[in-house]
């Protein structure tokens, strides 16, 4: 089916007083997935992420969002988590709730109605009439992402969703993300922890000043990353098996690094064979973290979909 | 539209309720209530006082001739034989003063009065009663009727004031004050709504929450919000304040009559909501820029000085204007666009400003405008998300050149 993208950026550039910001990224999110925009502080997310929103304009390069350029009926079907927080301090939090429904095209008294049944899911229901400087840190930080998802909207672009919550309310947060993904919104993932990116983004782009580093589908990047090679806890002798080039302790196991063309379904039917007793057979993929580290240091390639035309 | 009204409608219940808007715009016509409530208090002692002050004294004066002058003795002057029996009569209140006019009384002038503790002779009008008695009886030793009646009434006055144009108007003080009392008035609300305009902004970008708007509206979207919003809190604060002294005034209340019988021609009072309106506008939108420039409340007040200067400068050069409103500095502070409207509102009150010049103030007020909205929409987008910094001249430069 070739359904809409979410978003497509074409080549978008963006300097401040010649300093690159952004430099010619390109990629597409798909309707109703988990996309993680990843990468070190300062590595352009939030400025891509603003060019989105039409806040910032790009210097050159195309932006569509549901297959148009962004307009304001447009902005009503978006939310925007800001990575800077922020709400009006000394106004009660379901006022503030509602007035910013408002401004996301909703009228008042859904606005109204969405804001209690969100603050409830946040445990929050008993703090509509306080103001918000009355609430801690992680509460205020609840209250804007309920801002951010009041108005039902189609597209949700999270930045730093996960800073200054504690591990409590992080995981509150993942089953909101969850729970909107169940119900078929598409999710922008910005963040610089890889880790909490790795457990819930469908594909993802890495990108480092201003450029992109890694970009397409979490499993191909990873295979892309996973040298020939299997993680292995086993009982018994690994000498002599036939394609194995190297064996390498790790941890509580061993990798076996394997030649090329051998796969590891051939080293599994070895050790089968040979009746070893296999506690543990996994594939060495390294984490996020690792390939990123091997990304930006240049040991890695760019990815496939990436179009230089 | 609809997003533009909410924004309208947030920024005035919010401002509205502000503390310090609650405060000046009660306060003008609670000045005018004091006054009214002072005097209109019979029984108190200050209120005799201050009555006193505007109304002559009712009760007759005594005299003591002992010149050569030729004094009647009416129901308002009444002649003693001596000074005793006039004591006698002020100590039974049946005077409120007794003067005694000794036999040198032509070549020295001097006149000796006694009051009761109570009566303010000593007053303007008081004196005033006794002097024009005493002149006229002075004067009834000329003979010639024309010199006495010019000696009585030297000046009949016609003041006749030639303006610029060669256009002249009759005089008269109360017409030129509160005329000008309401341009001062509509100055301090357009004041007062432009600051919160800046107060506004401010708030919203050092709090972040601009960003969170700016995903939901575009900047010119906030921006015009919020000029209508805080438009209709200046409209409600002027009409507070014209209401409350109208009504203050039509109770007949004694403070405030005066005001009553004050007629403002329509015209003027047109071109005065016209440059008010405009004025609002231009401030309303530098003001903001002023916020999206600075990071903090406090830079933006820095940063809007320079506008404010401007427009205070026909306050603060009135000694200079108000003599002569049609003069050079008046006329080039009512042509740049940053002073006109206050300028403007001033002259229209106290003078006939020639039509001439009406028309260029105005063009060159309303194209300024536009020009300050054009670029203060630009520069306020640049300038809401600069955090930390202030936008530089040379970030304005490039925000006004891009489109």
């Amino acid at each position: 089916m070739n359904t809409i993208n979410a978003i497509e950026v074409g080549h978008v550039s963006k300097h401040y007083n010649g300093v690159v910001a952004v430099q010619d990224l390109s990629f597409e999110v798909h309707v109703g997935e988990v996309f993680g925009l990843l990468g070190p502080n300062g590595a352009g997310k939030s400025t891509t992420i603003r060019m989105l929103m039409d806040i910032i304009k790009p210097d050159s390069g195309t932006v569509h969002i549901l297959g148009q350029p962004l307009s304001d009926s447009l902005k009503d079907r978006i939310g925007y988590l800001p990575e800077e927080r922020g709400l009006y301090r000394s106004a009660r939090v379901l006022e503030t709730l509602v007035y910013l429904g408002q401004l996301k095209g909703m009228t008042r008294h859904d606005a109204q109605q969405q804001a209690a049944r969100w603050l409830e899911r946040v445990e929050l229901a008993e703090w509509g009439k306080r103001k918000l400087n009355e609430l801690s840190k992680g509460m205020q930080q609840k209250v804007q992402l309920v801002a951010t998802i009041l108005h039902r909207p189609a597209l949700v672009i999270l930045d730093e969703p996960f800073s200054g919550l504690d591990p409590l309310n992080i995981e509150l947060v993942k089953d909101i993300i969850r729970e909107l993904v169940q119900a078929g919104t598409t999710l922008i993932l910005s963040t610089h922890q890889l880790a909490q990116a790795e457990a819930l983004c469908h594909r993802l782009l890495l990108v480092n000043h201003g450029r992109a580093v890694l970009y397409g589908d979490l499993g191909s990047i990873r295979a892309r990353y996973t040298e020939n090679a299997v993680r292995l806890d086993v009982e018994g002798d690994l000498d002599g098996l036939t394609g194995v080039h190297r064996v390498e302790p790790n941890g509580r196991g061993v990798v076996a690094y394997l030649e090329p063309g051998v796969t590891p379904q051939d080293l599994l039917r070895q050790l089968v064979a040979r009746d070893i007793v296999v506690h543990r057979f996994e594939l060495a993929t390294p984490p996020l973290d690792a390939i990123f580290i091997a990304a930006v240091e240049g040991r890695g390639i760019e990815g496939p979909e990436q179009n230089h035309a | 539209m609809r997003k533009i009204i909410v924004i309208a409608l947030r920024e005035f219940i919010t401002n509205v309720r502000r503390p310090g808007f609650v405060f000046v715009t009660l306060l003008i016509p609670a000045l005018g209530l004091i006054g009214t409530l002072i005097s209109a208090f019979a029984g108190g002692s200050l209120a005799r006082t201050v009555g006193q002050q505007f109304t002559p004294i009712t009760r007759p004066i005594g005299y003591v001739n002992q010149s050569p002058l030729r004094l009647p003795s009416t129901t308002e002057f009444i002649a003693y034989p001596n000074q005793d029996v006039g004591m006698t009569a002020l100590r039974g209140e049946t005077i409120g003063a007794l003067a005694v006019i000794p036999p040198d009384y032509l070549a020295t002038g001097a006149v000796t009065i006694y009051t009761a503790g109570s009566e303010l002779f000593g007053s303007e009008i008081g004196t005033t009663r006794l002097r024009e008695f005493l002149r006229s009886g002075v004067l009834s030793l000329v003979n010639d009727p024309q010199v006495r009646e010019r000696a009585s009434l030297p000046v009949r006055p016609t003041v006749v004031q030639v303006g610029e144009g060669g256009r002249s108007t009759n005089f008269n003080p109360l017409s030129f004050i509160i005329p000008f009392l309401l341009s001062i008035l509509l100055i301090v609300s357009i004041f007062t709504a432009s600051g919160f305009m800046l107060q506004s902004v401010s708030e919203e970008k050092e709090t972040r929450v601009m960003e969170v708007l700016l995903s939901s509206v575009a900047p010119t979207q906030l921006l015009t919000g919020k000029i209508l919003g805080l438009g209709a809190l200046g409209l409600l604060q002027v009409g507070v304040w014209l209401g409350g002294l109208t009504v203050i005034a039509l109770a007949g209340l004694s403070a405030l009559s005066f005001l009553t019988g004050i007629q403002i021609p329509f015209s003027t009072l047109l071109l005065g909501i016209v440059y008010f309106l405009l004025g609002y506008l231009l401030y309303a939108t530098l003001m903001a820029v002023s916020g999206s420039i600075a990071t903090s409340l406090r830079e933006g007040q820095q940063v809007a000085a320079i506008f404010t200067f401007s427009a205070v400068m026909p306050l603060s050069f009135s000694s200079l204007i108000l003599p002569r409103p049609n003069g050079p500095i008046a006329q080039a502070l009512s042509l740049f666009p940053l002073s006109s409207p206050m300028m403007m509102m001033i002259r229209l009150a106290v003078t006939t400003v020639p039509p001439l010049e009406i028309g260029l103030s105005l063009a060159l007020l309303a194209g300024f405008l536009v020009f300050a909205i054009w670029g203060g929409a630009r520069v306020f987008r640049a300038g809401l998300l600069m955090y930390g910094k202030r936008l530089s001249v040379g970030e304005i430069w490039r925000a006004l050149r891009t489109a």
